[in-house]
């Protein structure tokens, strides 16, 4: 009988096979987690509503799964009929039992000892299209792995690790194909987002998102500058399939703090870029920080949904960008229509009525510090905002943080850190942080939870009326979705750099999220 | 910025000596980031004294270097990355050549002196029991200058880690005492009796936080100048055993 319950057990938990039509509806989905923001409208919203702000005080720990290694570990996990499948830093694949936090099995491919990816050895987290995984290596390779074992079908070179290219992100996968945006915006690369051949790995098209010579916008670089410029893509995009359209952001130009040399607004850096899924031809961009000397990378999952606008109903994209400003746009035009600061900043003095900053020529970097906030980690970073179609707000994990901003000589060698300065710490900084929620539609703020430090951790909703965060003193908490106040919380006793997700097994509803070197599921 | 782009920047770090030194650009640069607590010439403040002819961590250019661009781990010496190497190098030339100079400051007291005085005054009843800063390196660590101030107006610059606060509990009690820890949820909390307090946040009335304030007295006044002179040599000469 035992032996019976078992082998039940066990085959409830099947490897994975997962259509594209299972990708497309995966909000059909609730106790799966199936892309990186689960869905392809990057909203990171969990429908699983078991957990609610009535009982979310008695959340306890159900299993923990500790890694080896001493990185940071900001994997977003994603669970498949049981099966949890993440990127452990800096360099595995694993496959874990979602309901115990046994690992099934785990692949390792060592990371070259002369890697130095910026900014950090980590990984975000892993792809899925039928029964293969796609993750990509900090040496820039991207890998397709058998998802019931673990043993690699292909594995490609993406770019040339040793100029400074690194992959960091969880990549996305659509129909028939594997998009990936490159890493290494501080060692002089040339940013560039690709998509491969979901089955036999290979590239199918490149956006360089540095416009070469003859392509409009290549004018906004002086000289040869557009070589080295930058404007990496390090961060998984969104995507609409009924518009076949891919949204995607970059980060900033080099030398980070030193423009000297590349005079103009160094197109696409610091931008939305909207390309057609199928041929990557541009369809519409904004630049949200033209000509960036404070590194305020575009890097955010672009959260797609669709709202009023003055009146009238739009297919809409929002981003909360580390230049401290949050926009929204029409994602079918790409046409500007808000732009409001959620956090203190003063680099600008605003944004014209077209959305470009004014920028004010007294915070750019000096060589004796010029005092800028946001500090050069922004108001928001990488990490994940989340949109809750419940309440129709935007919330962000917030950093109110400044710094003294250095402009020092920036020299080109291939492979070599290409910044031309940096920051120093404001002494006695009073740093802060909070999670904020925003109208989604016009950017007005609802309510504030405050956080004793500038989080580097995002933020996941939930149908039951929570949102998730993390801090950096290593504090998972849950706050009320509709009012902000604090529920629960619990200390992991790690630092947070992660995204919470949540998914359910047996119609349990589980939440996931890496502290430390640790992932951590709680449930009631 | 993480280790592993300083690792990258300090791989390409220039040789000092092949350097020509732009000595107006190099105090500039000083002024601008080290001043603040080693003082405009060197010798120190609430940093250590760099106007002395052999630095204890950094016997060499290429060790000096290294701080300066990466910060020393477990102190309050940051790094320096942002600067750019050319502009450490320039850094690490200004401070060797500050050290170059005779070193006029005296040690002004007699520590055997010193330590009668910083057992007459209790001085280990806080230090040695978590309510001040442990002091067994404060001489490597804090200069002549900054010990003096300490003793005088210890509110002067209280050490981050020893801000104090005042929890006023649900029934009205007060605690006050230095913070050992917070996160946005909790916050721990010793008093002057050396006892820990744990507090939930939300469970309290009240939580001030004193900066400026410090639970040290001034000794100015209660001390002779010659005790505080040679409480001073005392604690000048507590350097960890090195």
């Amino acid at each position: 009988m035992r032996q019976l319950l078992l082998t039940a057990a066990l085959s409830a938990a099947a490897f994975a096979q997962v259509p594209y039509s299972r990708l497309l509806k995966a909000d059909a989905e609730p106790g799966n987690w199936l892309t990186y923001s689960r869905t392809f409208d990057g909203q990171r919203f969990s429908p699983l509503k078991q957990i609610t702000p009535l009982n979310a005080a008695k959340l306890k720990p159900l299993w923990v799964y500790q890694i080896d290694s001493l990185d940071h570990f900001e994997a977003t996990p994603i669970v498949v009929d049981g099966v949890m499948y993440l990127t452990e830093p800096p360099d595995s694949v694993s496959a874990l039992d979602a309901r115990t936090g046994r690992r099934l099995w785990r692949y390792t491919r060592p990371v070259p000892s002369d890697v130095r990816p910026c900014c950090g050895r980590v990984n975000r987290g892993v792809a899925i299209l039928d029964d293969t995984l796609y993750a990509v290596t900090l040496d820039a390779h991207l890998l397709a792995l058998n998802a019931s074992n673990g043993t690699v079908k292909w594995d490609i070179e993406v770019a040339d690790y040793k100029l400074g290219h690194a992959l960091t992100l969880a990549p996305l996968a659509i129909d028939g194909k594997v998009l990936v945006g490159i890493a290494g915006g501080e060692y002089g690369i040339r940013g560039f987002i690709d998509a491969y051949d979901a089955k036999s790995g290979t590239r199918l098209w490149r956006f360089w998102t540095i416009p070469g010579p003859g392509e409009p916008g290549h004018d906004s670089w002086q000289g040869d500058s557009w070589k080295t410029g930058g404007a990496p893509a390090w961060v998984t995009g969104s995507y609409d399939p009924e518009l076949n359209t891919v949204y995607w952001g970059t980060g900033n130009p080099g030398p980070d703090w030193n423009a000297d040399s590349r005079a103009g607004d160094n197109l696409y850096s610091c931008s939305l870029l909207a390309l057609d899924a199928s041929t990557g031809k541009l369809k519409w961009h904004f630049q949200f920080t033209p000509h960036d000397t404070h590194d305020y990378d575009a890097t955010h999952v672009p959260v797609l949904f669709d709202g009023v606008v003055r009146g009238k109903p739009r297919k809409l994209v929002a981003v909360a960008n580390r230049n401290a400003f949050y926009y929204v746009f029409d994602r079918v035009t790409g046409e500007f229509l808000s732009g409001t600061p959620y956090a203190r900043q003063d680099w600008a003095k605003g944004l014209d009525d077209r959305g470009r900053p004014m920028a004010d020529p007294a915070k750019e970097p000096s060589e004796e510090g010029t005092l800028v906030w946001p500090n050069l980690f922004g108001a928001t970073n990488w990490f994940s905002a989340s949109y809750s179609p419940l309440t129709k707000l935007m919330y962000v994990a917030v950093r109110e943080q400044s710094s003294y901003f250095f402009k020092s000589e920036a020299q080109y060698q291939p492979g070599a850190p290409f910044m031309g300065g940096g920051e120093r710490a404001v002494k006695g900084d009073q740093a802060t942080g909070a999670v904020r929620a925003l109208d989604a539609v016009t950017g007005k703020r609802a309510w504030e939870f405050p956080l004793k430090s500038p989080p580097w951790s995002g933020v996941l909703a939930t149908a039951g009326g929570l949102v998730f965060g993390g801090s950096m003193e290593g504090n998972f908490y849950a706050l009320d979705a509709t009012t902000g106040k604090p529920l629960w919380d619990f200390q992991t006793g790690g630092v947070m750099y992660t995204n919470p997700m949540s998914f359910a097994v047996d119609g349990k509803q589980m939440v996931a999220v890496t502290s430390g070197h640790a992932l951590y599921v709680f449930g009631l | 910025m993480t280790a592993i782009l300083f690792l990258a920047l300090l791989q390409q770090a220039p040789a000092a000596d092949r350097m020509k030194v732009d000595w107006e650009r190099a105090r500039k640069i000083y002024m601008a980031n080290c001043a603040g607590c080693h003082g405009p010439e060197g010798r120190g403040g609430k940093g250590a004294d760099l106007a002395v002819p052999k630095l204890r961590r950094a016997a060499n250019d290429e060790q000096l270097f290294r701080i300066i661009l990466g910060g020393i781990p477990g102190t309050e010496m940051p790094p320096s990355w942002y600067l750019g190497q050319n502009s450490v190098a320039l850094v690490t030339a200004y401070v060797r050549k500050l050290g170059a100079a005779p070193d006029p400051v005296r040690t002004p007291g007699d520590p055997a002196k010193g330590k009668l005085v910083y057992a007459s005054q209790s001085c280990a009843g806080c230090h040695d029991r978590g309510f001040g800063p442990p002091l067994d390196e404060i001489g490597i660590r804090r200069s002549l200058a900054h010990l003096r101030q300490s003793l005088e107006d210890p509110a002067a610059e209280v050490p981050e880690e020893f801000l104090m606060m005042r929890a006023t509990t649900a029934l009205g009690k007060q605690i006050t005492g230095a913070r050992l820890n917070e996160d946005t949820f909790t916050v721990q909390i010793t008093d002057a009796t050396g006892k820990l307090h744990s507090f939930r946040k939300a469970e309290l009335k009240k939580l001030d936080r004193l900066p400026g304030a410090s639970p040290m007295p001034s000794y100015k006044g209660t001390l002779s100048a010659a005790e505080i002179d040679d409480l001073v040599s005392f604690l000048a000469a507590q350097r960890g055993g090195r």
